[in-house]
């Protein structure tokens, strides 16, 4: 029963595990290793969510954390948990390829430029988050938020007009 | 283009992604997610069988020590042992105190990776000292352990200790400095790194 629960808890926020999967593993196979990683992590502490902060904050806060442990991570292909083939989160059919959208490219290879904690603060800024939500999930204040931005937001300006 | 402009795109992208992306739940299902809780206790239940092996070993080097100490030769290496297993346990216990007190699904991100990184920073420091003191534990355990186990008293055949102590020193010594400069010196420069990182983010700019 709790795992259904779960499952449908993923099918709402797939998105945001595929964007986190992809801004921070630019190689596929990592890719999937680092989506299960996810899933594992959310599934552990899943039956500790108390509400006390909103779900996606909290999906962001364990996805976040796993993407950059794992990228950090001094052996990070040794310890699979589970083997497995396929990705869970795939787009399901070619309809629709985020390589062949320019803009989409662009943002991913400028995402990929950034440091850890600097992807982290874009992915969130760029979901809309609100800046009380963004400091909470990694844990700095709402005006040191709000400078980042700005700084990221001229490095972003300068990227864009040399391209 | 201007962040704000790419946060439309963005919106559009997340859009297109509902709609297309596929969760596949046969494959969720499958795993083996309770498995991934216990492999995740791992660190803190080799840290809790080595301070009880290091605890039993040093009582027994400590009682061993005192049974003997009215000869010298045989108290200076049981006190040189126990003053480096004592290291090594508290080493363990302090790693044990650190791993229980990362809070891996309540903490903000800094938190949770400024808990990490110290943890792997004082487990790579740790392993520097275990590998290099293990000539040193070796040269010092062997009389007081010959003689409290085997009743062998390793000074009455000075050339196989002498023998024992240069092997220490001429293989056991280049060997911990290599399995640690190969293993673990890059490890520890990453961890300090980023914990540096960390507090640069944290700072008001």
């Amino acid at each position: 029963m709790e795992k259904e629960k779960f499952i449908s808890v993923i099918k709402d926020n797939q998105n945001l595990i595929y964007k986190i999967c992809y801004s921070y593993c630019s190689n596929a196979e990592n890719r999937k290793d680092l989506q299960q990683e996810i899933l594992i992590q959310l599934w552990n502490s899943f039956s500790k969510f108390d509400g006390r902060v909103k779900l996606s904050t909290w999906i962001y806060r364990i996805a976040l954390n796993t993407a950059i442990s794992f990228y950090r991570n001094d052996s990070k292909h040794s310890d699979k948990k589970v083997s497995i083939d396929a990705s869970i989160i795939s787009l399901s059919n070619f309809e629709y390829v985020p390589e062949q959208d320019e803009n989409i490219t662009m943002l991913y290879q400028f995402i990929e430029k950034l440091n850890e904690m600097d992807k982290a603060l874009i992915l969130l800024y760029l979901d809309d988050n609100k800046q009380k939500d963004i400091a909470e999930v990694l844990g700095i204040s709402e005006t040191n938020v709000a400078t980042k931005i700005s700084r990221i937001k001229k490095i972003l300006k300068e990227q864009f007009r040399n391209n | 283009m201007e962040l704000e402009e790419l946060k439309s795109v963005w919106a559009q992208y997340d859009k297109k992604l509902s709609q297309n992306l596929k969760l596949n739940e046969e494959l969720l299902r499958k795993m083996n997610l309770e498995k991934s809780k216990k492999e995740m206790n791992a660190p803190l239940f080799y840290e809790i069988i080595s301070v009880i092996g290091g605890a039993i070993f040093l009582m027994f080097i400590v009682s061993a020590t005192i049974r003997y100490s009215y000869e010298l030769e045989f108290l200076l290496p049981g006190i040189i042992t126990s003053i480096i297993v004592s290291i090594w346990v508290y080493n363990s216990i302090s790693k044990m105190k650190l791993l229980t007190n990362i809070e891996y699904y309540n903490s903000s991100i800094i938190e949770l990776q400024k808990s990490i990184n110290t943890f792997k920073l004082k487990y790579q420091t740790s392993k520097k000292f275990e590998l290099y003191s293990i000539p040193a534990f070796a040269i010092a355990a062997f009389p007081i352990l010959g003689i409290a186990m085997r009743n062998f008293d390793i000074y009455e055949h000075p050339i196989r200790f002498i023998v024992g102590i240069v092997l220490s020193l001429i293989l056991g010594y280049p060997g911990q400095i290599w399995i640690y400069k190969n293993l673990y010196e890059k490890k520890l420069k990453n961890a300090t790194n980023f914990l540096d990182e960390l507090s640069q983010f944290e700072k008001e700019e």
